[in-house]
């Protein structure tokens, strides 16, 4: 299994030079874009194979080469150019060793470009084949401990999750992954009770096997039961639009729009999206902690959206405490989506003292 | 073992068989002797047996139960050779009463004649129960809330699953997520064998659908038969307590004991994860050199098993494709579980390459493969489309990342811009992007081609067959992208 690696110098013309520019646009545009959206993405890898096809081409042709010792790594564009600036990081030629950065840095200066053309089937440097042993183990099964069924038993299963994660320190993720909503909210509330002192960050993963970016800090937070009589902003939000719309009448709004958040891609992804963005919202909403916000939330069930807004909800206060506070609301008579007429109960508050 | 004690342990278990009380079912289809008064006349079985088979081979075999209208399980009560096998005594095999392919013949059914009866038993005990389930309660309910209206179910929703062949049905199931154990709860499982369908395929076929099932829906791949399921009927709630037999279903044991593996062993109403993955690999058909890359990467790359096998079973991608991946590329794993993050060039080309390569070989690969029945001189009579494929088979060289068709029969090589390639049986090409110095010599050495994709120039003076992917760059690298966003999001 050898794959090689080149260092190719592709003589300037309009042509390359625009394709370059185009690549290194594209990618900006790609590394914005919302999770899961690989509009630019795509564009971007069918730009790059044009200029490695073009550099492929020209080192046939003859054109000056390097063969690299080793396959660099990293996020960087796969093309120098004099004055261009890589969005991904510090640029090709910072992830080269020192004799084949300079080399390339006197082929820029001789006015060519500089690709890096990867070559996975033929001969040239070979990977170290890694030894045996990394086989992935079965996971792990499950059994109620008290004979739960049915819903008692998805709540003792995540449960038993927390716990394990908070007390046992093994660094083992939480699943929320097929958890209810409501036990969802219910339960990561009781695990986030705590001091600041307390504190235990604990990693998300879903079953699709990613993981999310940022872990959710548990026993960190002293939740209390009262929320403000007179918030400066009051407001009655579903979770997410669209998904249950007999909730319209009864919301200002919603959190998240479902058009973003319900795409097909990794479920932390997901998370991580709901977190940074309901993340900054809070800050705009409180204005940076300065003004007291009150938000009912009524709840649908997507995991992913229920543990990063609720993340955001922990993180937000624990930057600003008493600035925020979060009702959950939850469907107790018809189930969304029903004939029956659905109506909503609150649950414990997500709240602080002490604004500051 | 030897012969007397093998021979001893076949008596004893024909000797539970005829002393056992079965059912009046499980009686219609057994043979035994006149003696014991009931099932077909065990003597006349044995002639019928005599007049189809050599008399060794007869008098090796001892009718023990009428499997279908074409064919009969015998007890081996002497070892038989099957070519390339010993069938030893005590193995239940099934003997096809009309002409079959030499392969079929004398398949093993089960390890045991006593274990074979009883598990019959179970089996058509919950046989009814089980099919007016499927049939009447759960494939209506699901027809009434999920087929009718269009609607998508969530995966807790018991979802039946019937497999036919040629209009036989072989299988019916139901499958449903179960949040409370993280795994897959089975409500039905009913399966059968058929005169024209290979034995044990319908258990291995429902196996590698519910596996695939479990695998998807992300849990920890724990089946279980005994969790209470329910489902809406015309407004009323009909609930299962569990599978009919509230334990592995006995047709599923039968099918785990003759490929040696074993199901239901650590808990009698559920394949655990460890036996799961065992049941997975064993119902993934893979070629032999397949088999073996995909442990390397196992033991080697971490690989899941699993995944490896929902690839191949979910065509996300096929054989030859996968096998091309794991023999040429270190970064096999990264591409089946999605491909490297895209701002990692370096690592996506590689992986491009790869994926191309593979995608092109198995594109290749069909071509060689697909009989035009249309075309091959059949002017009159039914035209078959099921199964055209010649039989053409693959290795391929780790070292070159070159591929080696074996044609069953000379064929000048198809996409070559050579009109005059010669017909070959062995066929080395090289599946490529970039085409290297070395590429070109090995392939003048092994007169081999080059496969390219359609807008891809070949080298100046090239001296080699080119073959022409009917595929641009662009248009692999758009079904690449599709094949690692499922691989992405296989497990939601």
């Amino acid at each position: 299994m050898p794959e090689r690696s080149v260092l190719v110098a592709l003589p300037y013309s309009s042509h390359v030079g625009m394709l370059a520019d185009d690549i290194a646009v594209t990618a900006g545009r790609a590394a914005k874009s919302a999770a899961g959206d690989r509009t630019d993405v795509t564009r971007y890898e069918s730009l790059c194979s044009q200029l490695e096809m073009l550099a492929w081409e020209a080192a046939v042709d003859g054109a000056p080469q390097l063969a690299l010792p080793e396959t660099p790594a990293g996020p960087a564009l796969p093309v120098a150019v004099e004055h261009l600036v890589d969005p991904l990081g510090s640029g090709l030629l910072s992830r080269l060793p020192e004799p084949a950065a300079e080399l390339a840095r006197g082929w820029l200066a001789d006015g060519h470009l500089v690709v890096n053309v990867t070559i996975p089937l033929q001969a040239g440097a070979r990977r170290d084949d890694p030894p045996a042993g990394v086989a992935v183990d079965v996971a792990e099964r499950w059994e109620a401990p008290n004979g739960e069924e049915g819903a008692q038993a998805v709540e003792a299963r995540f449960r038993a999750l927390l716990a394990s994660a908070v007390d046992g320190g093994t660094g083992e993720p939480i699943r929320p992954s097929g958890v209810h909503n409501r036990v969802l909210a219910q339960v990561l509330r009781e695990y986030v009770v705590g001091t600041p002192d307390t504190r235990v960050d604990v990693p998300v993963a879903y079953r699709d096997g990613s993981t999310a970016t940022h872990p959710f800090p548990l026993r960190c937070l002293p939740l209390v039961d009262v929320v403000p009589d007179e918030p400066d902003i009051l407001l009655h939000l579903a979770l997410l639009s669209i998904r249950h719309t007999e909730m319209d009448t009864i919301v200002d709004g919603a959190w998240l729009r479902n058009a973003e958040v319900s795409r097909p891609r990794p479920a932390a992804q997901t998370d991580d999206l709901v977190y940074e963005k309901s993340l900054s919202e809070l800050d705009t909403l409180t204005n940076s902690g300065r003004r007291s916000v009150l938000l009912h939330i009524y709840q649908t069930g997507l995991d992913t959206a229920v543990v990063g807004f609720y993340r955001a909800v922990t993180a937000h206060l624990l930057r600003h405490p008493g600035s925020l506070s979060v009702v959950p609301m939850f469907a107790v008579v018809g189930r969304p989506g029903s004939a029956q007429p659905t109506r909503f109960h609150p649950d414990s508050p997500w709240t602080t003292e002490g604004r500051t | 073992m030897s012969t007397a004690t093998a021979n001893a342990d076949v008596v004893r278990s024909l000797g539970g068989v005829y002393a056992s009380a079965w059912s009046p079912a499980t009686q219609q289809v057994l043979y035994s002797p006149d003696t014991f008064g009931f099932g077909h006349d065990l003597v006349r079985g044995r002639s019928s047996l005599a007049d189809l088979l050599p008399g060794d081979l007869a008098s090796a075999l001892l009718p023990l139960a009428i499997v279908d209208e074409a064919s009969l399980a015998c007890a081996v009560v002497q070892p038989i050779e099957t070519g390339d096998a010993v069938l030893h005594p005590g193995l239940v095999v099934r003997v096809f009463l009309s002409a079959v392919d030499p392969g079929h013949q004398f398949a093993v059914l089960d390890t045991d004649p006593y274990l074979y009866v009883a598990s019959l038993e179970a089996e058509l005990a919950a046989r009814g129960p089980g099919l007016d389930r499927v049939l009447d309660e759960i494939g209506v309910a699901y027809e009434q809330a999920y087929l009718k209206p269009g609607k998508r179910p969530r995966d807790f929703v018991v979802r039946p699953v019937r497999i036919a062949c040629q209009n036989v049905i072989v299988a019916l199931g139901a499958i449903a997520q179960d949040s409370t154990f993280d795994g897959l709860s089975v409500p039905a499982w009913q399966t059968c064998e058929v005169p024209h369908v290979a034995t044990h395929e319908a258990n291995r076929a429902l196996a590698a659908l519910t596996l695939c099932d479990a695998f998807a829906r992300g849990g920890t791949m724990e089946i279980r038969f005994d969790r209470p399921a329910s489902v809406m009927l015309d407004s009323r709630r009909i609930t299962y307590s569990g599978h009919a037999e509230m334990q592995v279903p006995a047709s599923l044991r039968r099918f785990g004991r003759a490929r040696g593996i074993a199901v239901g062993a650590e808990d009698p109403a559920a394949i655990t994860p460890r036996e799961a993955r065992d049941l997975f690999l064993a119902v993934t058909p893979m070629p032999v050199d397949l088999r073996a890359r995909a442990h390397r990467a196992v033991t080697r790359h971490g690989l899941r098993p699993e995944r490896a096998c929902y690839t191949l079973l979910s065509q996300m991608w096929r054989d030859i494709e996968l096998d091309l991946l794991l023999a040429t590329s270190d970064r096999a794993s990264s591409i089946l579980a999605g491909g490297a993050n895209w701002t990692d060039r370096t690592a996506r080309q590689a992986e491009s390459d790869a994926a191309r390569a593979a995608l092109m070989a198995g594109m290749y690969l069909r071509r060689l493969d697909g009989r035009d029945s249309a075309f091959a001189g059949v002017t009159d009579g039914v035209r078959v489309v099921e199964d055209t494929s010649l039989g053409v088979s693959w290795t391929i060289d780790e070292e070159t990342s070159t591929v080696d068709f074996h044609l069953p029969s000379p064929m000048a090589p198809p996409w070559s811009d050579a009109i005059t390639a010669a017909a070959t049986e062995t066929l080395t090409v090289a599946p490529r992007v970039h085409v290297s110095d070395a590429d070109l010599a090995l392939l003048r050495s092994r007169n081999g081609a080059v496969l390219l994709p359609h807008d891809v120039a070949a080298p100046p003076y090239m001296d080699v067959t080119v073959l022409r992917c009917p595929d641009r760059l662009a248009d692999l690298d758009k079904a690449i992208e599709a094949k690692l966003l499922a691989a992405r999001i296989s497990r939601a």
